[in-house]
């Protein structure tokens, strides 16, 4: 569904992607491990348009998407939900929901209700400007903002960062049931446990290079990434 | 005296509401005061001394007063606006990714430009406003008031409550106000980063077109020059109330227009001294509540 081949991104004279491979298929949980500073978001970035990249290209969907803007990309159904939830904090919660589905002509409230089934706070904090909000339900805003826009593949960044772990887990157990409902994802996550608990396949990140790539199971089994990742 | 001289501060302060507005849209999403503005202002007067001209030799308009004065402004803020997003284009769309103070000198850049265009291509004097429509005056026993200052303040109160309600409820409105919250996320969201930046360039150009002519009938003249106190008071306006606020830019229009026209009227020898008192208000609001009257110190989540 969504392929790279041999992306290199700079940021300004750093080359922070390194010549990149990936693959995400229909209907799978990828995920993309690694440290701090390892190129998971400027990849992210690169994918969404916000970066572009000097050599490589991106397919999706057998088209070719590199060198277009963020606005185009996600005409094609590729949502990423930003690194740090990122909610437009004066604008209320279904007004954030409601740009989620700029692009949409029509669907709006149907969307919106599903919403506001998985994530029934959002609709009692409706009129609330975003930025009223705690972290836990921003980054729930964050991901339903996403979904609004009906995205063929979600790209979630360190959606886990700097919440309670209850909420971790039911953030990635929220995630889970979308992709269930049909919704292909790409999880970025340092929290790589649990990360790697719900997705199919992942890819290990470091340096601006891929370094592993195997099925989840594998991973989690893997003696360098117990050591790297999974602090065992 | 009282009603009349706050009768005259609100015609005054709905000129200078409109033009705030433009100068803290652009703030609101770039960042950046457009120095230029004031001469878009100017250009708008003289786009209806123009129009007013092209429309009176035109036999349809004859005795149709009210299509008269709709087109005569649709057409003049149609330009203005057109004219604002060329400025955009030519002058701060390349510097985008520049330092702050390259815009800053392109926008002087450009109003020096529109000055003396105006100043060679029509004159280098003032020249006289048409009279619009009849002035009649009416007397109420606190004040009176004439059809010129009835017109104003409705077509400012109405032009800017059909911008509340764009901002408010439509869906470009939304998605301008999230492009001045977070351009990057906006730009995931789908929105045309770009379009919204020319929109709101048109959209306070425009609103700016209409306050060069209502200053131009209010005043009964224009000049080239005519832009650069206004536009100045203006900006003080918008930083009154809040720059990037545009409740602020109304209500610090009004605040300003009123505050001068009370300067002029009841102290002796005012008249002389309102531009002082004026900016001697924005340095005070500036000492005590630097974000303005309405400015919030929201940090961006």
């Amino acid at each position: 569904m969504l392929e790279l081949f041999n992306i290199h991104t700079y940021y300004g004279e750093i080359e922070a992607l390194k010549g990149i491979n990936l693959k995400v298929e229909e209907g799978e949980i990828v995920t993309l491990i690694g440290a701090n500073g390892a190129g998971k978001t400027t990849l992210l970035k690169t994918i969404s348009g916000l970066l572009t990249h000097t050599s490589g290209e991106i397919r999706f969907l057998d088209e070719k998407i590199s060198g277009l803007k963020a606005h185009q990309i996600t005409k094609y159904g590729i949502v990423q939900v930003p690194e740090g939830r990122k909610i437009f904090p004066l604008l209320t919660v279904k007004e954030n929901l409601e740009i989620g589905a700029y692009r949409k002509k029509n669907g709006v409230k149907e969307n919106l209700e599903k919403v506001y089934q998985l994530f029934p706070v959002l609709k009692e904090r409706e009129k609330q400007l975003g930025a009223t909000l705690s972290g836990g339900e921003q980054q729930m805003l964050a991901i339903g903002r996403g979904l609004m826009a009906e995205p063929k593949i979600l790209m979630l960044d360190e959606p886990s960062m700097g919440l309670a772990p209850i909420l971790v887990e039911k953030i990635f157990q929220i995630i889970k049931e979308i992709n269930q409902q049909g919704t292909t994802i790409l999880l970025v996550e340092q929290n790589a446990y649990q990360a790697l608990n719900i997705a199919a396949r992942g890819y290990v990140l470091e340096t601006g290079k891929i370094v592993l790539s195997d099925t989840a199971k594998n991973l989690l089994n893997n003696e360098a990434v117990k050591k790297a990742y999974l602090g065992k | 005296m009282f009603f009349q001289q706050l009768l005259n501060g609100v015609t005054l302060g709905s000129i200078y509401a409109l033009i705030a507005l433009g100068y803290t849209m652009v703030y609101g999403i770039l960042l950046m005061i457009n120095f230029a503005h004031s001469e878009i202002f100017m250009s708008g007067a003289f786009f209806g001394y123009f129009f007013y001209q092209l429309f009176s030799r035109i036999s349809f308009f004859q005795e149709k007063i009210f299509f008269f004065i709709f087109f005569l402004f649709l057409c003049s803020m149609f330009s203005t606006a057109l004219l604002g997003i060329f400025i955009e284009q030519v002058a701060y769309k390349p510097l985008r990714r520049a330092p702050r103070l390259a815009p800053l000198i392109s926008a002087i850049g450009v109003s020096i430009f529109i000055q003396n265009f105006f100043m060679l291509f029509v004159s280098n004097q003032s020249v006289a406003y048409p009279q619009i429509f009849p002035l009649k005056k009416y007397n109420f026993s606190l004040l009176e008031i004439n059809s010129l200052q009835i017109f104003i303040i409705f077509l400012s109160i109405s032009l800017m409550l059909v911008l509340r309600f764009f901002i408010q409820y439509t869906k470009l409105g939304k998605a301008t106000r999230a492009v001045s919250q977070d351009r990057e996320t906006a730009s995931l969201m789908g929105i045309n980063v770009n379009r919204i930046i020319s929109l709101t360039f048109f959209i306070g150009a425009g609103l700016g077109g209409a306050a060069g002519i209502l200053n131009g009938m209010y005043y009964g003249s224009i000049k080239y020059n005519m832009g650069f106190l206004p536009g100045i008071k203006a900006f003080t306006a918008a930083v009154l109330g809040g720059i990037g606020n545009i409740s602020g830019a109304m209500f610090g229009g009004y605040i300003l227009g009123i505050c001068e026209a009370f300067t002029a009227g009841f102290i002796p020898g005012g008249a002389e001294w309102k531009d002082v008192f004026a900016f001697a208000i924005l340095i005070l609001v500036l000492l005590l509540k630097p974000s303005g009257l309405l400015g919030t110190q929201l940090k961006k989540v």
